[in-house]
């Protein structure tokens, strides 16, 4: 028996994260933990980071906003993920201050004024962070930490069996290759912007929401309208 | 993926072609021995998609027996690695052909081993939806590539692209560092899309348009991208071809 309704979706995003069909693409799951952490958390939003010897690459996000404060942070190589990220450890609810004067201020700019991470593993080594990003206190505590830190081990564990056989090197790369499908995604957010007179955002959630209900791969769905193919059912109903 | 670190971590030799390829208008311009030497292979082609899908060897090295051999062999059958990642634009890569099931290409793997090669690795050319060709690697010793090897084999791919759409009329903007970290971020690909929406064009040639834009304007990609998805741009009101 659950207790609280919310308990309920917690076991849900456990599960949904954890059962995933074989040759399942990582960007997805990636993406989708982001989305689970925004649902679950009192978040403003989520991204997720590699990390590859010294160098942090942006995956995904869970919206806009957060995908621009997580490529900022590459772009000025400054900022409190970045930090997490190289010392390999896992980052409290940090306020943001001087002491990332570039990223602070176009964080606050968007109403982000502290951003906490969880690392993100597999069974042998650290492969990157889930960035949290806050608007206001009380800011995440203890219980909440340990639940993104939960999604984050889920998610972990799904990556790796689907690379049971592989060494690091190999699921850094396999990663890395199938990374490069999230410009497909970007196109298609175009496309349907373009087409349906909408926000970027609106258009990734059409997207997924398409590729769900179709129990189709987000990336093939997205290569399809790349290429100018959109599917009726993904204009606005009126 | 983004980050400036993103050259660090392809060696130096992959590192020096990329630096010799800044300014070059041509993939000619760029020698396919230091790029297969950068990477550990005996050879390495880049083929470019004609209008009917099929494969067209477009760069190779003269002295590349092997490579010329076993394009031209694939050209013929309709199948080995080129063509399967110029259909289903996904990498391919074999590190022990002789140890791959007979039916993966019934006629290439025969012919091709007979030639010598131990391994083979093709890698689409392409930036999201839009492909422009393949890469394909060469080896005579079996074994998989190292993780910096592939890492550099993609960032020569971005160079790669940046070149073959220079072909298609894009300018190619020299400092190829910088562009290709500006490749891989969302907002070019974003107003890519919204582009070959609001003027009904194909993606690629809404791409070459962007680049074109920030060339004749000497303004960063990334910023022209930004305003078209904010619409201060006027480049969407532009028709003319």
């Amino acid at each position: 028996m659950f207790n609280t309704e919310r308990e309920a979706h917690i076991a849900q995003a456990v599960l949904d994260l954890a059962h995933r069909p074989a040759g399942f693409d990582p960007l997805e799951l990636l993406h989708d933990v982001t989305a689970q952490a925004v649902a679950l958390l009192p978040v403003r939003g989520a991204s997720i980071t590699v990390l590859d010897q010294d160098a942090v690459s942006y995956v995904t996000a869970s919206d806009e906003v957060c995908r621009q404060l997580t490529e900022d942070q590459i772009d000025l190589d400054e900022g409190p993920c970045l930090d997490s990220a190289r010392t390999r450890q896992p980052l409290e609810p940090t306020v943001l201050t001087e002491r990332w004067p570039r990223f602070a201020y176009r964080a606050q700019a968007e109403g982000v004024t502290a951003v906490a991470a969880v690392s993100l593993r597999l069974p042998q080594m650290l492969l990157g962070a889930l960035n949290l990003f806050l608007t206001r206190p009380p800011y995440l505590g203890g219980p909440d930490m340990q639940l993104a830190q939960t999604l984050a081990d889920t998610t972990g564990t799904t990556l790796a069996h689907r690379h049971e056989l592989a060494d690091k090197d190999t699921v850094l790369t396999q990663l890395q290759t199938a990374l490069d499908s999230r410009l497909v995604i970007e196109q298609a957010k175009g496309v349907l912007a373009g087409r349906l007179g909408i926000d970027m955002d609106e258009a990734l959630a059409r997207l997924r929401a398409t590729a769900r209900s179709r129990r189709q791969k987000l990336t093939d769905l997205a290569a399809r309208i790349a290429c100018g193919n959109v599917p009726g059912d993904l204009h606005p109903t009126r | 993926m983004t980050g400036h670190r993103r050259q660090e971590r392809i060696g130096p030799l992959m590192r020096s072609v990329l630096r010799g390829a800044s300014g070059v208008r041509t993939l000619a311009a760029v020698p396919a021995e230091d790029c297969a030497a950068a990477l550990g292979l005996s050879g390495v082609t880049v083929s470019t998609l004609a209008s009917d899908g099929s494969a067209e060897l477009l760069w190779y090295a003269r002295a590349d027996r092997l490579g010329i051999a076993l394009e031209d062999l694939q050209y013929t059958l309709g199948e080995g690695p080129t063509p399967d990642v110029a259909v289903q634009g996904r990498p391919v890569l074999e590190g022990d052909i002789a140890r791959m099931p007979p039916s993966r290409w019934p006629l290439f793997l025969p012919d091709a081993l007979h030639t010598g090669a131990a391994a083979v690795f093709a890698l689409p050319l392409r930036i999201g939806a839009i492909l422009y060709g393949v890469f394909t690697g060469y080896r005579t010793a079996s074994g998989p590539l190292t993780a910096q090897q592939l890492r550099g084999a993609l960032a020569f791919t971005d160079l790669t692209v940046l070149l073959l759409d220079h072909r298609a009329g894009a300018p190619y903007l020299p400092e190829s560092a910088a562009d290709l970290d500006t490749l891989h971020r969302a907002e070019v690909h974003q107003a890519t899309g919204l582009l070959s929406a609001r003027l009904d064009i194909p993606l690629d040639h809404a791409l070459v348009r962007l680049r074109a834009y920030a060339y004749c304007h000497t303004q960063p990609l990334l910023e022209v991208a930004r305003d078209v998805i904010h619409r201060h741009s006027r480049l969407d009101e532009d028709t003319s071809a």
